[in-house]
């Protein structure tokens, strides 16, 4: 164990002396710094708009006045995603998707205002956050820094100095890895402290937990992830004998795993999984409820079969003389046929895009980077996953909504109700979910990053031996 | 302290070492003499098991190189043509990095005496050895075996490029290596310096010991004249 932390602290004292590598550090902690700064204020920014618009709308739904129920159901509910205090850290899907959405009775609205159209084209590439340069900045700098560690040692000599000290190609090897992942993951460490500290600033205790666990497990997966990266830049260093051709191979590794493959992923999942349109999408609702599905039978006999049954139970042959308003109680049950059929379709819809990224996830087992990506997100509580819990939890809180007022348009003691009922309505609040529940779904990207090094550590262990020593 | 027993190293068709056999006991310095390409080190390569021999074994105090459970590699040093050392580290620091790693950790006062006895100036050694000449790397480079404690200590070509008081100073401290009972296998080019420190004198060519004398039994002119009939 000595040995290695010697040479930890002998090539850390190295490359601190290096004018290159300190310029380098100097432009790595300020980006870093400069990266979370940004993105906290732009956190702050959005918060603070969405904040503002949430609390206008719930003024407005709350003052609407005495008003008849169905047309308050009609008027409906504005809901706003808070944003997620790590997408800041790892904005992930959230540029591309919308973020408020309107709750009306009948039909459920897709969410709109969508971040990145508000943004200049290039922006709309991908912004320059923490996550992008963890995941994408700091492993080319790794490669930068460490591509010659071994070859260096090698061609001018100093390599046979050192293993007839002693120490074994392995033991170098394995230090060297250590110093370059220790380095980087030393960055991530500074700029996830400030991070907590602003965090800690801005919520207090709520919720620091949570927060908390999920740094610290972003650190573990870093940690892991610049392991890979520094394994086999310097495994690759010890191989090779001609620098630059080293290097062109590394920054083409680099090139097809961090740029290419995600693209080429993404577009092979978009053609093999092709996602319908919103028209089409409401086609087949329309065409769903006409005909029924499974052991739903077409709407019209539906509501038939209800005013029937409706008034068979209570012995009337006329609607109007159920002993409560019919409309609510009929409104009501073709709401909830209208949500059979919706939730029909948006589970087509949802396995379509979870068919679209699962190619990207599969090939997160050959793409480190891939996983990384996806870990990252799902961490910071900005995949596509989060966002369909936003979707679903605005879902139930407006099918809520709107039983309590179809409840209210049937049984209550007005048509209208007054204007205080509004105040007995809850607030909609999302609730995020726990990391457990955030990781869970990131099983194979788990399994990728932890089967990479532990494949990356046996290469290092028992590889090395079979690497021409000078 | 060296046993070397038919050895042989061949690279593909070439047979760069043919059954080589030589001892080097503990205060004896074996200089081996011969032209680029004779074999000399790619004897020091087998001998530090950098490379695995064809044929043939050496054995250092009675342990055999490449055995996995031998500790061949604690009793013996090496001092290259130029000592490549880390040019942003200081002497010290250099000294202070390469025992750790041979597993000695000692206090700055006792690297010092090290870098002292092999005679590189004290103001020498806070600096950065990336401003050192190539003798005060050679001398960092006999500091680093003297911290070690090695039995057996490997120079190939040692001298070569030294100017000739750097030369003398480092023959000197040769010939002490010896006097306190190390074993020294030396490859170079130079005559006189191998007549000078040398107990042993070795002629290589084509992989193979031509000739293998003791110094009492010849002198510089004579050593010429045979090396120059032998190449």
């Amino acid at each position: 164990m000595n040995k290695y932390w010697n040479i930890i602290r002998y090539e850390w004292l190295l490359l601190r002396r290096d004018r290159a590598f300190a310029i380098l550090f100097g432009f790595v902690l300020v980006l870093s710094l400069y990266t979370i700064f940004v993105g906290y204020k732009k956190y702050q920014y959005v918060k603070q708009q969405r904040e503002q618009a949430a609390s206008k709308q719930r003024k407005l739904f709350l003052n609407q006045g005495e008003v008849n129920a169905h047309m308050a159901a009609h008027y409906g509910y504005i809901v706003v995603k808070p944003s997620s205090l790590l997408s800041f850290v790892d904005p992930g899907v959230e540029p591309y998707t919308g973020t408020t959405i309107r709750l009306e009775a009948h039909q459920q609205n897709d969410p709109v205002f969508v971040p990145a159209s508000g943004q200049s084209s290039l922006i709309r590439f991908g912004e320059l956050s923490f996550g992008l340069l963890l995941q994408v900045i700091f492993p080319l700098l790794i490669i930068f820094s460490s591509y010659r560690s071994v070859i260096n040692d090698r061609e001018n000599g100093t390599l046979k100095l050192l293993l007839s000290q002693g120490v074994s190609l392995r033991t170098l090897i394995l230090g060297k890895v250590l110093t370059y992942t220790m380095i980087y993951l030393f960055f991530l460490i500074i700029s996830v402290l400030i991070y907590a500290l602003l965090v800690k600033m801005e919520i207090g205790t709520y919720a620091w937990d949570q927060i908390l666990y999920r740094l610290l497990f972003m650190i573990l997966i870093y940690f892991l992830y610049y392991f890979i990266i520094a394994s086999i830049t310097v495994f690759l260093s010890a191989v090779y004998n001609s620098s630059s051709a080293l290097l062109v191979t590394l920054l083409a590794l680099w090139f097809v795993f961090s740029i290419i493959m995600p693209k080429a992923t993404a577009n092979f999942g978009a053609q093999y999984a092709p996602l319908q349109s919103k028209q089409s999408f409401n086609k087949s609702m329309v065409e769903a409820s006409k005909t029924g599905i499974d052991n739903l039978p077409p709407i019209e006999e539906y509501k038939q079969h209800f005013r029937d049954s409706l008034m068979k139970a209570y012995h009337v042959t006329d609607l109007k003389d159920l002993p409560f308003r019919s409309s609510g109680v009929l409104m009501q049950a073709d709401e909830t046929y209208r949500n059979v059929i919706y939730d029909h379709a948006f589970g087509g819809y949802k396995d379509t895009i979870r068919l679209q990224n699962s190619i990207a996830t599969f090939s997160s087992l050959l793409n480190p980077f891939q996983a990384i990506k996806n870990l990252s997100m799902a961490i910071c509580a900005s995949d596509v996953e989060h966002h369909f819990l936003f979707l679903e939890q605005g879902e139930k809180y407006r099918r809520k909504l709107v039983a309590e007022l179809n409840h209210q348009d049937a049984y209550g003691e007005h048509e209208d109700v007054s204007k205080d009922y509004f105040h007995r309505i809850p607030d909609f609040s999302y609730q995020s979910p726990s990391i457990a529940w955030s990781i869970a779904r990131r099983k194979l990207e788990l399994t990728s990053i932890g089967l990479w090094s532990v494949i990356l550590l046996g290469l290092l262990i028992s590889g090395t031996l079979f690497i021409k020593k000078i | 302290m060296l046993q070397i027993v038919d050895l042989n190293k061949k690279y593909g068709d070439f047979h760069s070492l043919k059954n080589l056999n030589l001892i080097v006991n503990p205060g004896e310095v074996f200089c081996l003499l011969g032209q680029n390409g004779a074999g000399k080190t790619t004897t020091i390569n087998l001998c530090l098991g950098f490379i695995p021999p064809t044929s043939g074994y050496i054995k250092i105090d009675g342990e055999q190189v490449n055995d996995k459970s031998s500790s061949v590699s604690s009793k013996v040093a090496y001092i290259p043509e130029v000592v490549m050392l880390y040019g942003n580290l200081t002497g010290l620091e250099n000294l202070d990095f390469f025992s750790r790693l041979a597993g000695f950790k000692y206090a700055n006062s006792q690297l010092e005496s090290f870098l002292s006895e092999a005679n590189l100036q004290k103001e020498a050694h806070a600096k950065r050895v990336g401003g050192y000449s190539k003798g005060m790397r050679q001398k960092v480079g006999i500091a680093i075996a003297l911290a070690k404690n090695a039995k057996l200590i490997f120079m190939d070509e040692p001298t070569s490029g030294l100017d000739p008081k750097a030369t003398d100073e480092f023959s000197k401290i040769v010939l002490r290596l010896g006097e306190q009972g190390k074993a020294v296998l030396m490859a170079t080019h130079d005559i006189f310096n191998a007549v000078n420190i040398g107990t042993h004198i070795g002629i290589m060519k084509d992989g193979q010991l031509i000739h293998s004398l003791q110094n009492s039994d010849i002198n510089p002119n004579q050593l010429q004249k045979l090396y120059l009939e032998t190449i």
